[in-house]
């Protein structure tokens, strides 16, 4: 698992960095180029961590079904990736959530 | 984070716990296994020594198993002159596992591998119920 969940309220922060990042620009003169990171970069990135960790668990479990494996890894990587997965989907939940909030505001 | 280091570390003692759970069956299987030649040398009992074993990523200090020893402890003789492996005497020697002993490790190594199945859960809820915390 190369995200752990107190990592996932620091990317939940990092989205508000780059929100300011890209408004910054947009006051001046010329159209601002994307942001290289945002949300779906955020999201991008979570998915394949939360990816690679399912990976791994089903390369231990198929290690084990053919006999060579360890149980204990199976468990742990399971456990990672368990763990990763729920917190991509937390995050993802609590962004969105956000959004519907902003695009139900009154203007 | 430390929670998913924690896991690893009950790993490791889960591994060793499991490793000397093998050791015990092993000698209890062997408990009667004499020598193939008349006073040869039977089946010697095997222990597991654990050593602490630091990961260099995390710095945490799980555990290892050392080395796998056999127990000096002498062997029982048996006067058995019927069996093949009697010395000129007529006396056997019977490997060193004694039941009792072997009982009393193998429930030692059960609680151990259960307490670190208790920390691994621990540590898993204490992961799920922080990401609790963004929901």
């Amino acid at each position: 698992m190369s995200i752990g969940a107190l990592d996932a309220a620091a990317a939940y922060g990092r989205v508000f960095d780059l929100k300011d990042r890209a408004a910054l620009p947009a006051s001046g003169t010329s159209v601002a180029p994307p942001a290289a990171g945002g949300f779906g970069g955020m999201i991008e990135a979570m998915v394949t961590d939360a990816a690679t960790s399912m990976r791994n668990a089903e390369a231990a479990s198929a290690r084990q079904i053919a006999g060579k494996g360890d149980l204990v890894d199976v468990a742990t990587a399971i456990g990672a990736a368990e763990a990763a997965l729920e917190t991509m989907v937390a995050v993802r939940d609590r962004v969105v959530s956000a959004y519907g909030e902003i695009m139900r505001m009154q203007i | 984070m430390d929670l998913k280091t924690a896991v690893g570390v009950s790993a490791s003692g889960l591994r060793a716990q499991s490793l000397r759970m093998r050791l015990i069956a092993e000698n209890l299987a062997n408990a009667d296994s004499v020598a193939r030649i008349p006073g040869g040398e039977p089946y010697r009992r095997r222990v597991a020594s654990f050593a602490s074993e630091v990961d260099r990523a995390s710095g945490s200090a799980g555990v290892r198993v050392d080395a796998i020893e056999s127990d000096p402890t002498p062997f029982v003789r048996q006067y058995n002159p019927g069996n093949p492996a009697a010395d000129a005497k007529g006396y056997v020697q019977m490997p060193n596992v004694k039941g009792l002993v072997e009982t009393a490790d193998m429930k030692a190594a059960q609680r151990s591998y259960e307490a670190n199945l208790g920390a691994i859960e621990a540590a898993r809820a204490l992961t799920m119920r922080t990401i609790d915390l963004l929901k």
